[in-house]
């Protein structure tokens, strides 16, 4: 047996968040602190035993193990498959929004004029002469984004009816 | 302590359930421990990451319960114990493990070949 240090500690920590990570948004918070608990005391012993690094190789794939508490604790809602949801549907309205505002200039300098505002959905934006704008949250990107974190977080339920 | 020897991981995670439930039988044990009971029995192998979601299963299952005691050590270990389901769990896999043997025991006693028979026409 020998004595666990505060590096020993990180690395142990480390382990139990990166398996964590994984569970977040996706099983019960109860549960996981169980987990995290229960992982910890085991890592603290194998590390007294053969010493953190090989008490955290002895777990095999961090992933793998987060996959198999998933499978087995895995709740109703999926909450991190809904913010993923949300952030890249952020990401496409912002792309297609900056290519909206080119395609309204582009009109505006062949139409020969000087300024003009365009609003359709999540789209809107002003150019002129001096300056130009492009909005970049709107209700309107609230509203889908919070569409897409309800659809992401619910997909496994339908997923599994099917 | 038993010899090392390599094992099927396959075939290791089939029967983990089956080990797991036969030690908890002889004591009540955490997590690390049953690692290291398994490891000394020759199962050196299996990971310790497979080990505890399969405690998981067993608990959800209700074949085993737990309970938390103090460690001198660190942080409170989760003991598991063996319930009725899970001594009736025991001996219903027990069996099956016991007349899988049975089954491919002829199999495996007979010589291999140098090369095998060729279908008659």
């Amino acid at each position: 047996m020998r004595g666990v240090t505060t590096k020993d500690r990180a690395r142990i920590e480390w382990a139990v968040r990166r398996i964590d990570f994984e569970l977040d948004g996706r099983v019960p918070r109860r549960k996981r602190k169980q987990i995290r608990e229960e992982l910890r005391a085991n890592l603290m012993e194998a590390a007294a035993a053969v010493g953190s690094r090989n008490a955290v190789r002895q777990l095999g794939s961090l992933h793998d193990l987060a996959r198999s508490y998933l499978d087995l604790y895995r709740g109703r809602l999926d909450f991190q498959a809904g913010s993923w949801a949300a952030l890249i549907t952020y990401g496409v309205l912002a792309v297609l929004g900056f290519v909206a505002w080119v395609a309204f200039e582009s009109g505006v300098i062949a139409s020969g004029g000087h300024g003009a505002s365009y609003l359709f959905g999540p789209f809107a934006g002003t150019i002129s002469d001096h300056r130009m704008e492009v909005v970049l949250f709107s209700p309107a990107h609230a509203l889908l984004m919070a569409l897409a974190f309800v659809v992401g977080s619910c997909y496994r339920l339908v997923w599994r009816r099917r | 302590m038993a010899e090392k020897e390599n094992h099927d991981s396959q075939l290791l995670k089939g029967v983990l359930s089956l080990a797991l439930l036969r030690l908890l039988a002889e004591r009540e044990s955490y997590g690390y421990e049953l690692v290291t009971r398994l490891h000394e029995l020759g199962l050196a192998d299996i990971q310790d990451g497979s080990v505890y979601p399969a405690l998981g299963r067993l608990e959800r299952d209700g074949a085993i319960t737990s309970r938390l005691v103090a460690s001198s050590s660190g942080p409170a270990r989760k003991y598991y114990r063996l319930v009725q389901t899970g001594y009736a769990e025991l001996a219903r896999t027990e069996q099956a493990w016991k007349n899988l043997v049975r089954a491919v025991e002829p199999i495996l006693s007979k010589p291999v070949p140098a090369r095998p028979k060729e279908a008659a026409k």
